[in-house]
């Protein structure tokens, strides 16, 4: 285990007061530790956003307990908790760029608040090197309106790392996007965490990009953590109804024999989804059922999962399980079935 | 009305119609200036402290809600006899352009402040959320994020707020301010001279034309979210 970046302890969120109070968080423990990606998942309605702001203390909680590199942020007067949060950045879902100031301008002003990064020049020199980083050295000049909106959060994703933070916090960054983009932008995520070890936390109801690039995931469905681990752990043994739900595709339950043996494939687009089953009959001679499939196709790339019921001989399942693996871009994974 | 159209009735009364227009602008401009110092903050509070506000205070802005509201209620016209003594206080006489400046620009802060309120409240919350969660201040938000990214539209508001006070200070020709509404009343109403109403109203017309291009061009021109 490594050393822990975030901490929430016992933390309770309450929107209101009286007959119409919600209680959004009940008794969150979280620990996130420094470097890794960490995942929150949920529905709609689930609490993740709230969570989410109260780790950088946008929401402040009802109760409980928020640290961030050793400082109690939850304890922290006014003054000090905006010096905090530069600690932290964030990026959201409708990219929440300045409309009326271009790419480079946007990517200086986390710069031009703290007032210590030197002048103009230094600022945006620094902000080109940004730029570059995440790839639109070309769009400096460009206004928000005028791009694309994976580039849009790419232009967020470098304001995010202006300020040199230690915590990226992602508040659904990739559900306004295709899912070509969200790759791209994932991809990205991913090399901000390993090339600059920068904490990331990741909101979202995309199973797919937990899969992804998340090390730990927490599943959040009523305001309650259900469960948390590593996230091969999670997805191949959901033990919750809440775990279920998101990992199955279609969110019903499955119900099979319990001989029968199921696998999860999980298409990160690299590949199209239905020839794969069809290759692995003709050229195997191994047939497997769908049991279920919530994937699309953009192209001929396919996204999303399916869960399959593999044949009941052991070694004609070992070998399906071994040619699904083997397949670039394609996440297999044997899953427990309810029955 | 035809005799606008001759030498003699320039000759006779041009200068006359000039030093209107003159003062007219005068006071419209020099109200515009001092109507905004203390509109635009008035506004700028409003958003501030209202509920979903970045420092939501109820008593604050009730009460400066209410303050607004009076102004606002009161016709041009009532308020600007009703206050005689303070503006007498403030800048030494009643009437005149001097003694119009005063009621204008308390009959005008309100309105700017209620359409300022609306420019400011059209800001993207995602984007105030953005700046609070990289450690802006609440002076950092208002400079860096309400006024710029709502410029474009604080100066549309800006024509219909100068139309507004033209409009006022023709009123306040009726206490002998000066300006074309003076002229249109002592001339053209006292005396039945129509030139001297239909003259200033057409010079109104074309101005508040003028006033309106120019504004709604630079507006385009500097929202940036539109190409």
């Amino acid at each position: 285990m490594g050393e822990t970046i975030i901490r929430i302890e016992h933390l309770t969120k309450i929107f209101g007061a009286g007959d119409g109070a919600v209680k959004a968080l009940c008794d969150i423990d979280l620990a996130i530790e420094k470097g890794e990606i960490f995942g929150i998942i949920g529905l709609s309605g689930a609490g993740k956003s709230t969570l989410v702001r109260c780790v950088n203390l946008l929401e402040r909680p009802t109760s409980g307990k928020v640290t961030v590199d050793g400082q109690e942020l939850t304890a922290l007067k006014e003054r000090d908790l905006r010096r905090a949060r530069r600690n932290m950045s964030m990026i959201f879902q409708g990219f929440n760029l300045l409309m009326q100031r271009t790419a480079l301008e946007n990517i200086c002003f986390p710069l031009e608040l703290n007032g210590l990064r030197g002048e103009r020049k230094g600022r945006e020199k620094r902000a080109r090197e940004l730029l570059k980083i995440v790839g639109l050295p070309d769009k400096a000049d460009a206004y928000p309106a005028q791009l694309s909106g994976g580039q849009k959060q790419r232009i967020a994703i470098a304001r995010a790392l202006a300020g040199e933070p230690k915590v990226l916090l992602c508040d659904e960054a990739t559900s306004a996007l295709d899912p070509t983009t969200t790759q791209a932008i994932l991809d990205l995520l991913k090399k901000i965490n390993r090339e600059m070890g920068v904490t990331v936390v990741v909101i979202t109801h995309e199973m797919r990009v937990v899969e992804q690039i998340c090390d730990r995931v927490a599943i959040l469905d009523g305001g309650v953590i259900q469960e948390q681990g590593a996230v091969t752990e999670i997805f191949t043994n959901p033990r919750t109804e809440a775990g279920r739900r998101l990992v199955m595709p279609g969110g019903e339950k499955i119900h099979v024999l319990p001989e029968n043996r199921l696998v999860r494939l999980a298409f990160n687009g690299a590949t199209s989804g239905e020839p794969v089953i069809a290759t692995l009959a003709a050229e195997q001679g191994i047939r497997l059922s769908i049991i279920s499939a919530d994937t699309r196709a953009i192209g001929d790339k396919a996204f999303g999962t399916m869960v399959l019921s593999l044949p009941q001989d052991e070694t004609e399942a070992a070998r399906a399980l071994l040619y699904l693996r083997d397949i670039p871009g394609v996440t297999a994974e044997e899953v427990e079935s309810d029955a | 009305m035809l005799e606008m159209f001759t030498a003699a009735f320039w000759a006779e009364y041009g200068e006359l119609l000039l030093e209107g227009i003159r003062d007219s602008l005068v006071m419209v401009s020099v109200s515009t200036v001092f109507a905004y110092l203390l509109g635009l903050p008035m506004g700028v509070v409003l958003v501030v402290t209202g509920q979903h506000g970045i420092r939501p205070n109820k008593a604050v802005n009730r009460i400066l809600g209410w303050v607004v509201n009076i102004g606002r209620s009161l016709p041009f016209i009532i308020l600007m006899i009703a206050i005689m003594d303070f503006t007498k206080l403030v800048v030494g006489t009643k009437i005149g352009v001097r003694g119009a400046i005063v009621p204008l620009v308390v009959s005008a802060a309100p309105f700017i402040a209620r359409m300022v309120e609306t420019s400011l409240a059209e800001v993207d919350a995602g984007v105030i959320e953005a700046a609070q969660s990289m450690g802006a201040s609440d002076m950092q938000i208002v400079w860096k994020v309400y006024l710029p990214e709502a410029m474009p539209s604080l100066v549309l508001g800006g024509a219909i707020s100068i139309i507004t006070i033209l409009a006022y200070s023709a009123i306040a020709g009726a206490i002998g301010a000066g300006g074309l509404g003076d002229l249109a009343i002592r001339y053209g109403y006292q005396r039945h001279m129509l030139s001297m109403m239909w003259g200033p109203a057409v010079f109104l017309v074309v101005l508040v034309q003028i006033i309106q291009v120019i504004f709604n061009r630079l507006s385009a021109k500097i929202d940036k979210r539109l190409r």
